[in-house]
């Protein structure tokens, strides 16, 4: 049974359709790349599978579950995790206290008024781990305004990561970071790759390639093709639309 | 324990044993005053519970001061004398109210959130009003109620008032740092974040209006026992404003905020009512220097950093 | 219907200057109401010196605007960059001081401020139907202003760099738009603004310390209703409010005293009335959290 379905998703702005009739299934386990040109509509489809938009038309299916009118905060609970393409932390705190706060999200009710939470030591130990797998146990305790571009971008990983996801949208991971940068994101998400589902928005090429076990394209919000890496490099209109006349790619 | 927590003790201490010397040094009207600071100090720090720790600017607070205090002058009329069927239906009225206005304003945000909460502040304003048999525009005179235990004078009262004051408080304390607490403030620093990692907003959010339309509408019974009469200033929007200065002026989201803000607010006030019948306009001053100046507040002026 | 009229082109009035300056600069001014009771006592005490009607109207018109720069350049500019909260408080304490200047200056004795002669009178609109003559004239100023305001904001190059400004300040400015005189300008033509309105409606409600602040609320609620930024929106709302306000209070007792007892019709009919326009606001912002007609998109 596929992890993620959906069929004919819709979604206008105006007259505009950012998401046009679009179908898309990620499989359990895989890595899952979605390419598209500038405008193509990938971040409006995060959006519309994470829940912060509501769709025009067409369904999502995650898990079993039609989770087309679901709100937000429970589809984290199935399991559906995200990041942003602009980094969105909760600057003030550091980064442990941001890690907490997703992992509180999702161990045990918030509504609950009368023992301090700092007292929680299950939080605490759970946000280290997360820390270390990021590699940021060193900036435990630095607010996140501090952070580096790339540390930052890490830490939003990791606050998708602490909701014990099945599954990720990573929406550009990379966005900004330098060539040491990525490749160390490159690595965090090959290791996320081995436990958990990723659907990964992505510009870097590199990275989608080497780390993508499928790949869909996406272009004026429909999906013209889906299919292993390398396939999608021989796919005559993916040239055409996205990749240029240069065959094999620009990184053949 | 807070780092500072001797001066709180110290200042209950004090506030204990003010009545009796106020009254042997002839300044009984202090004792009076400072319960008139208290009962602000509980409704501003209700508002900043919202205001300064959730983040929702909310400028219809009055609403609910007034409907407590109105609801124990209408009961009072209404023949119901016992303080432990007052007390309890103010409260749970003025939490109705808050959750219903809340359940809708929620909806919006930013600027519009802030006219919304206006507008049904007003509409109560005027409901209220409306109502002839209860005072109209003349306000309503509200004999003080029965608690069985002790006579309600002004000196009870007082202690009453601390005692209220201080459980509220403690209470609050241990709010804001529950995990309920930090979700509320997480969702102040990043909403759209707190909800990508699982929270419902909406929830919280509506959750932390009716504590706080709760705890306003304690205050205002507690001012209707105090005048012995419900006035329709208590639901004006100048009072919401009022309530917001005293945030502001103590310190928005700092835990003492709204008692440093009551205080000082309520004893300028004092102080330029006696020196000129213009005193407005020195509060206008301040307020605006304070805004222009001194955002963090009285609080942030100690140099805390909100959180 | 047609006093509701009159009512709610001056409210516009009031709104139009209102939700530029919030649409445009993001920034909330309570202290716009202040601006209209300035106009009304300006134009009390020059028609009480020059005696006529008209030029006392037009010197406290030009008087408001320069108050109205004079407090932008001063005071409100400090503000854009500040978040509503402080705008909230800061312009709630120039309400206050305003207040306590205005009853320093004047008294706290309502003014008498009488409209003019030749137009005190009912005149005859329709066969039968007589009406008075000011709030005639007030409707025809109203509506001359309205159009004149759409003129600018539509077919003058400073109304395209507000509505550029209302709808992307960055890019606006970006593109070489003066933002900081322009702001100025603004402010001044919303107190002018205020001014008529305070003018004109000064004759037919009290010219008072207090007036501003209920007809503010009434201004805000317009202004949302109509969608922040839109002249357009503010026109309708006002319309909108004037005339179920007006309507709401005419015929709502009445009509409540078909269906219930007399006693609850006079006492439930003034309190539905007085809040009708707070419930319009309340649906009108369920079904579309912007209002009508929202600016930014």
């Amino acid at each position: 049974m596929s992890l993620l379905v959906i069929e004919h998703l819709t979604r206008q702005f105006g007259g505009l359709a950012a998401v046009n009739d679009c179908n898309l299934t990620v499989e359990p386990g895989e890595v899952h790349a979605l390419i598209g040109p500038n405008g193509a509509g990938k971040t409006t489809l995060i959006n519309l599978i994470s829940g912060v938009l509501p769709p025009t038309k067409g369904r999502i299916y995650f898990d079993g579950h039609d989770i087309t009118h679901t709100p937000q905060h429970q589809r984290v609970r199935l399991g559906l995790a995200r990041t942003f393409q602009i980094t969105n932390l909760f600057k003030r705190y550091t980064v442990l206290e941001n890690l907490e706060l997703a992992v509180q999200a999702r161990s045990g009710s918030s509504f609950r008024f009368w023992s301090p939470v700092k007292r929680e030591k299950g939080l605490r130990e759970e946000a280290e781990q997360i820390a270390e797998l990021l590699g940021l146990t060193a900036r435990n305790h630095t607010e996140v305004a501090q952070l580096s571009h790339g540390e930052q971008r890490q830490l939003e990983v990791g606050l998708a990561l602490a909701c014990q996801p099945k599954m990720l949208l990573l929406d550009e991971p990379m966005a900004g970071m330098g060539p040491e940068e990525s490749g160390r994101m490159v690595e965090l998400i090959a290791k996320l790759g081995q436990s958990v589902t990723i659907l990964l928005v992505e510009h870097d090429m590199d990275a989608v390639f080497r780390l993508a076990r499928r790949i869909s394209v996406l272009v004026y919000g429909q999906v013209i093709a889906s299919g292993p890496p390398e396939e999608i490099r021989a796919h005559p209109d993916v040239h055409k639309a996205y990749l240029g006349d240069d065959p094999g790619g620009k990184h053949a | 324990m807070p780092r500072n927590w001797p001066i709180p003790l110290v200042l209950l201490g004090l506030l204990l044993v003010f009545p009796p010397i106020a009254s042997a040094t002839g300044l009984e009207f202090y004792t009076g005053l400072v319960t008139k600071i208290m009962i602000f100090a509980l409704a501003a720090s209700s508002l900043n519970l919202i205001l300064g720790y959730g983040g929702m600017v909310s400028f219809g607070h009055a609403a609910y001061f007034g409907v407590g205090a109105y609801a124990a002058a209408i009961l009072a009329r209404e023949g119901v004398s016992s303080a432990w069927v007052i007390w309890p239906v103010a409260m749970v009225l003025s939490g109705l109210l808050a959750f219903l206005i809340g359940a809708i304003c929620l909806r919006t945000r930013g600027v519009y959130f802030i006219m919304i909460t206006l507008a049904f502040a007003q509409m109560i304003y005027f409901l209220v009003v409306s109502f002839k048999q209860y005072g109209g525009e003349d306000g309503l005179r509200a004999r003080r109620p029965d608690f069985g235990l002790f006579e309600l004078s002004d000196t009870t009262l007082y202690y009453l008032t601390l005692a209220v004051l201080t459980a509220v408080l403690y209470a609050l304390y241990r709010l804001v740092n529950s995990r309920f607490g930090r979700v509320l403030q997480a969702i102040r620093e990043n909403e759209s974040r707190a909800a990508t990692i699982g929270y419902p907003v909406y929830q919280f959010q509506l959750a932390a209006f009716v504590i706080a339309g709760v705890l306003a509408g304690l205050a205002g019974v507690l001012m209707a026992h105090y005048t012995q009469y419900a006035s329709p200033n208590l639901l004006a929007w100048q009072q919401s404003g009022h309530l917001m200065m005293m945030v502001i002026l103590g310190g928005v989201g700092q835990f003492w905020g709204g008692v440093l803000g009551a205080a000082t607010l309520l004893i300028v006030e004092e102080i330029l009512q006696d020196l000129t019948i213009y005193w407005q306009l020195g509060v206008g001053l301040i307020l605006l220097l304070i805004v222009l100046f001194a955002p963090m507040g009285i609080a942030g002026l100690f140099g805390r950093r909100a959180r | 219907m047609l006093n509701g009229v009159q009512f709610g082109l001056m409210l516009f009035l009031l709104a139009a200057g209102l939700t530029l300056v919030f649409g445009i600069m993001d920034m909330i001014n309570l202290a716009h109401g202040s601006l209209y009771m300035i106009g009304a006592y300006l134009t009390a005490t020059f028609v009480g010196i020059t005696g006529v009607f008209w030029l006392g109207v037009l010197l406290a018109v030009v008087g408001t605007a320069l108050i109205g720069m004079l407090l932008e350049f001063s005071i409100l500019r400090q503000l854009y960059r500040r978040d509503h909260l402080s705008q909230v408080l800061a312009t709630f304490a120039l309400i206050l001081i305003i207040n306590e200047v205005v009853r320093i200056i004047w008294g706290s004795q309502p003014l008498l401020l009488s409209a003019p002669e030749g137009l005190s009178g009912p005149i005859e609109i329709l066969p039968g139907l007589n009406y008075s003559a000011f709030r005639l004239t007030i409707i025809g100023v109203g509506l001359v202003v309205a159009m004149g305001l759409f003129l600018l904001v539509n077919n003058t190059r400073v109304g395209m760099w507000l509505r550029a400004g209302a709808s992307n300040r960055e890019m606006a400015q970006a593109m070489g738009v003066p933002i900081k005189p322009l702001f100025t300008l603004l402010f001044g033509v919303g107190a002018a603004l205020c001014a008529i309105a305070g003018a004109f409606l000064g004759p037919i409600l009290a010219v008072q310390v207090g007036m501003g602040e209920s007809i503010l609320i009434l201004a805000f609620v317009v202004i949302v209703i109509g969608g922040i930024g839109s002249v357009k929106g503010a026109l309708v709302g006002a319309l909108l409010v004037g005339i179920v306000d007006t309507a709401g209070r005419a015929f709502l007792p009445l009509l409540l005293s078909q269906v219930a007892s007399p006693e609850v019709a006079s006492n439930l009919g003034p309190a539905l009335a007085s809040i009708l326009i707070y419930l319009l606001m309340a649906v009108v912002l369920f079904f579309k959290p912007q209002g009508l007609f929202p600016a930014r998109t």
